[in-house]
């Protein structure tokens, strides 16, 4: 009796641990799947973040003895400042005390004063500088230490571009064929070339007369086109081949303009308007000769006095006459402001390169920088999920190309074909496996003869151990290729096949009893294995046939040509054939163990009471089954949804919106795998794609919630059972 | 980290090259032994090395030191991964005690590893962007070493069934892009707006090209799209291999993909740079004279602290690499060697 006591202790002991331990380990799920939603939303969470402003450090102007600046340059994080002066200092200053660390003077000609200055966007570091008398010198400050003098690339010589008259305007570009001068005052517009060796400087001639009073110059990187901005408001693009310039129709006018940036990339313009707001103008490019104005920026009534563009992103910052400073991403549009940045207007804006410092001068001598956090501005909820007109775009419209290994880019990132790829996938691959997988696993456990389902059984469940990656690229190796070449016939075997089978039944239901019973009863299903090899052998063979005789010898190449409906070799169907082969096993093996522990005594009483085997497993079996179909079902769509190998290969991976079956797709999972290594950590790419991973969680997530819902209350109906 | 498809999709080109100099030498050994005369016309083992050896003359010769074992970690170009298997695999044999690992998913994954710190050395088939100069600079306080370490060039493939003669770069960018900055006037959809006929008649053009992690994307995207965007229904793979691969299989296809990538079932379609003119086709002979338009360097980045000396492991690989034995490979694999000169500057640069 005690060893009877003492094994009922241990064995209660045993109970309680497994209970902890089978407790534990589903608590420890649980937490594991929260820890990762939460360690997702920490990822994306900073993409949704605003902007902040924060002052660092105000003192009075560097070296205030030469003179206020008439041009201004911020360095990034510990990097000083950069200013010149209208008598042809050049003051190079810390940023944290605005203590002088270099004090250098530009080679002027006697009584003439700097007028603008202006950075050739095609060469960081060089500056032009237009004088009072209409000439214009071109100078790099070097970064080096304290030695180091100010360099002439083009020599210490002036350029006489006006005769005279004050350059108001100047534009500068460096490119392949020498250095591109333009320069505007007093009514005249004047360009020249100046190559470097040897060196000699070449005037451009006009094709028509330039536009008249021109207030501002930008040149567009690369030196073939130039915007010419008139008093009026109105943008005049000029084009130039080799030495002639050639005006365009330009943009309309009627609105004073009161700063103008060029954004990375040389394709965009954005201009600020007297009457308040910004507009964005795509520039000419090829053949294209009108301007366009493709975004507007509405910033209030106070107009936006200085613009000063950002180096890496499409975006730039500005100040209004109130004295607010606007942040503005022109791919999301949008709009950020901090009110009352300065009490009076600056006279000088700076944005580092790095976007991250902001630098003003004021007109009372005094200099301020202030820090920006803009971590993500080009992230809105409208680029993510709405159409948006990227540059070069006729019209709005979803895309996803995030990035591109370049300078200049506009990152596209929209989520929307990545998640219709993804559905789209999932859809055809459900399609086609869960007839099956459902259909196989009720046939193997109601119908087919033990002997034969014991070698049917694992040997189904063996595919599910084929890597995905086998499948991917045998699918867009093999299956894609193939596909191609054989379409017709596939689809006459897949539409079909149901004709074959019933008509093999027919047939042997019309057989004599005498040659039917030879066959045990088991195998009679196996039978139709080599009648549907038969017919799909058939349908191939007969394809090219058909092919010839109806659809022109080409079947893909009548589908793109007369039907309009475009083919591409790695489609959504191949990936849907791949992706459905991966998924059968999952849903097989639940689904069919679940209809094969059905409790016999109910099918023999069914069955018994008269009723004939398929009207038991409709009425009896399935029912009670159903909650784990349902969850088989649940598995193998989660698993379509996230499967990543098979679409990355077999898709093509575009990011097209398309219903068509015949076109590729681009799914997240794909995405992300592509993309994630190259990234910058903590950028915004990065946390983009950590976003699309929330969004299939979450759409998981709603797929499997009604259904493990519907799931409990099927499980809870048929317990008594 | 996608390294299963890169590597799944390789295919070793080796295999021709590797066979041809296997028959080489063998024909070579039994020609040599009972022809042991000199000057006897195709004696072996001189005329197997003298289509290398101008190449490398005057490069300089590799000498082994001592003390060099570790492990060097190298992330980035798909394009150079077969030329980093064989650099790593002779100088394995060199220095035993040196444990190579290499991940070659796109050159746009070098600059994130080497920032971050989880590679050594990050081969790059395009140069470093300002904004991942600059994220490095970020991070560290000082920019990243740059060398130059061979020549490449993009050879456009179509199906070997493809009867084209030649194609301009503004074509090209009309079928690959969706912007179409070069100029084109008009977007090209079908073979036979190329001017090809018969069973070409409007059978649309399937463009396969590589994923935005890929250097050559980003060169393709610079010099061929001058700057565009590139159409959404161009099929992404991951490898160079994959995009001669999937072009071989499609009788409409065409991709672009580093020149060493030619296999039976493509061929590299001549280009000329303007609208008229010679096509010039993708061969050795015209990239080394700076005929072929689609030409770019191959690069390897380091990190290196200003003032400091590189880790013994990177400054040896990187001196093996631009040696004649190094720059032999380069051959071997079927890309352009550097010139002597060229050389020489990088092993100045690389440091004493």
């Amino acid at each position: 009796m005690s060893s009877g006591g003492r094994g009922q202790r241990v064995s209660a002991v045993v109970d309680r641990v497994a209970a902890g331990v089978i407790r534990a380990g589903g608590l420890g799920v649980i937490l594991a799947l929260l820890l990762i939603i939460l360690y997702l939303l920490f990822q994306v969470a900073p993409l949704f973040r605003s902007a902040a402003v924060d002052p660092l450090v105000e003192y009075a102007l560097p070296a205030a003895d030469r003179g206020p600046s008439v041009y201004l340059a911020a360095g990034d994080g510990a990097d000083g400042g950069l200013r010149v002066t209208a008598s042809g200092g050049v003051v190079v200053f810390s940023g944290r005390d605005g203590a002088v660390r270099r004090l250098l003077s530009l080679d002027l000609p006697a009584r003439a004063a700097i007028e603008r200055v202006v950075a050739d966007s095609s060469r960081p570091g060089r500056l032009a500088a237009g004088l009072s008398d209409g000439s214009a010198i071109v100078f790099e400050v070097p970064d080096g230490g304290a030695e180091e003098a100010i360099t002439y690339p083009l020599g210490p010589a002036p350029f006489p571009l006006l005769d005279g008259a004050p350059l108001r305007a100047l534009g500068i570009d460096s490119g392949d064929d020498g250095v591109l001068l333009v320069g505007a005052g007093g009514g005249a517009v004047a360009a020249a070339l100046v190559a470097d060796a040897p060196r000699r400087m070449q005037r451009l001639s006009w094709d028509a007369p330039p536009p008249a009073a021109v207030s501002g110059v930008v040149v567009v990187p690369g030196g073939q086109r130039l915007m010419l901005l008139d008093a009026d408001g109105a943008l005049h693009p000029v084009a130039r081949s080799g030495r002639r310039l050639a005006p365009l129709p330009g943009g309309p006018g009627g609105r004073a303009v009161t700063a103008m940036a060029l954004l990375p990339g040389g394709r965009s313009l954005v201009t600020a308007w007297a009457s308040g707001g910004a507009t964005q103008w795509q520039l000419p490019g090829g053949e294209a000769a009108a301007l366009k104005a493709v975004r507007t920026f509405d910033s209030g009534p106070q107009p936006l006095l200085l613009l000063a563009a950002e180096q890496h992103r499409q975006g730039f910052a500005a100040i209004d006459a109130g004295g607010a400073l606007w942040l503005v991403n022109a791919t999301s549009q949008h709009l950020w402001q901090q009110r009352a940045l300065a009490a009076a207007t600056p006279l000088h804006l700076a944005l580092s390169a790095d976007a991250g410092r902001l630098l003003l001068e004021f007109g009372d001598g005094r200099m301020a920088w202030w820090r920006v956090a803009n971590a993500h501005p080009e992230v809105s909820w409208r680029s993510l999920w709405g159409r948006v007109a990227y540059e070069d775009d006729a019209q709005a419209r979803f895309s996803w190309q995030p990035a591109a290994s370049g300078d200049g880019f506009e990152p596209k990132m929209s989520l929307v074909p990545l998640v219709f790829g993804t559905l789209k996938a999932a859809f055809v691959a459900l399609l086609l496996a869960l007839p099956l997988g459902v259909g196989g696993a009720i046939y193997t456990a109601h119908f087919m003869d033990p002997g034969v389902r014991r070698y049917v059984k694992p040997m189904v469940e063996l595919m599910e151990a084929l890597p995905t990656v086998i499948l991917g690229f045998v699918a867009a190796l093999w299956l894609a290729p193939l596909l191609e070449a054989n379409l017709l016939g596939a689809l006459l075997a897949a539409l079909l096949w149901p004709l074959a089978v019933l008509g093999a039944a027919a047939a042997w239901h019309a057989l004599p009893p005498a040659l039917s019973q030879r066959l045990p009863t088991g195998l009679q299903g196996v039978l139709v294995v080599p009648v549907l090899a038969a017919f799909f052998a058939g349908c191939f063979r007969c394809a090219p046939l058909l092919e010839s005789t109806w659809f022109g010898g080409d079947f893909t190449l009548w589908l793109s040509r007369d039907l309009g409906v475009a083919f591409q070799q790695r489609n959504a169907l191949v990936v849907g054939v791949a992706l459905g082969f991966a998924i059968v096993p999952s849903i097989f093996s639940i689904a069919e163990d679940a209809l094969f522990s059905v409790p016999p005594h109910l099918t023999q009483g069914a069955l018994a009471l008269g009723a004939r085997p398929w009207q038991t497993l409709v009425g009896v079996v399935l029912p009670i089954a159903s909650p784990a179909i349902l969850s088989a079902a649940m598995i193998g769509c989660g698993r379509a949804l996230g499967e990543t190998m098979i679409v990355l290969m077999a898709s093509g991976n575009t990011p097209l919106l398309d219903v068509n079956l015949f076109e590729g797709l681009r799914s997240v999972a794909a995405s992300v795998a592509m993309e994630v290594p190259e990234a910058e950590l903590g950028g915004t790419h990065y946390r983009v794609l950590f976003l699309s991973g929330l969004v299939l969680l979450g759409f998981t997530l709603l797929c499997n919630t009604p259904a493990e819902l519907l799931r409990q209350r099927m499980r809870r109906r048929y317990r008594s059972l | 980290m996608p390294r299963g498809p890169a590597h799944a999709c390789h295919r070793r080109r080796l295999w021709p090259a590797r066979l041809r100099a296997l028959a080489l030498r063998s024909s070579c050994l039994l020609a040599a032994m009972p022809v042991m005369l000199p000057g006897w016309p195709g004696s072996g083992a001189a005329w197997a090395d003298a289509a290398i050896e101008p190449v490398a003359a005057g490069a300089a010769r590799y000498t082994p030191v001592s003390g060099v074992a570790g492990n060097l970690s190298s992330v980035g170009s798909d394009t150079m991964a077969n030329l980093m298997a064989l650099w790593s695999e002779r100088f394995q044999r060199i220095y035993p005690g040196v444990n190579l690992q290499m991940q070659a998913a796109g050159s746009s994954t070098a600059p994130p590893a080497l920032t971050q710190g989880t590679a050594d050395i990050g081969p790059m088939s395009r140069p470093m962007t300002a904004s991942e100069r600059l994220a490095f600079e970020r991070h560290h306080g000082y920019p990243p070493l740059e060398l130059v370490v061979a020549v490449d060039a993009i050879a456009l493939y179509v199906n070997e069934y493809n009867p084209l003669e030649g194609i301009s770069l503004a074509q090209v960018d009309a079928m690959f892009s969706r912007s179409r900055r070069c100029g084109a006037p008009a977007a090209l959809h079908y073979w036979s707006e190329l001017g090809l006929s018969g069973i070409w008649q409007r059978r649309p053009i399937a463009l396969y090209g590589r994923s935005s992690a890929s250097g050559t994307y980003g060169y393709f995207r610079q010099r061929v799209l001058c700057g565009g965007d590139f159409r959404s229904s161009l099929n992404e793979l991951p490898g160079s291999s994959s995009v001669a691969q999937a072009v071989a299989a499609s009788l409409n296809g065409v991709g672009y993909a580093g020149m060493g990538y030619a296999m039976a079932g493509v061929r590299a379609l001549p280009v000329r740079q303007a609208a008229s003119g010679e096509y010039v086709a993708a061969t050795v002979g015209n990239v080394q004279a700076g005929r072929y338009p689609l030409t770019r360097y191959l690069h390897i980045y380091l990190n290196r602290r200003p003032g400091k000396a590189l880790a013994p492991v990177e400054a040896e690989f990187l001196r093996f690499v631009l040696s004649s034995s190094g720059q032999r490979l380069v051959v071997k694999e079927g890309y352009i060697p550097l010139a002597a000169d060229m050389a020489r500057r990088q092993l100045r640069e690389l440091g004493p």
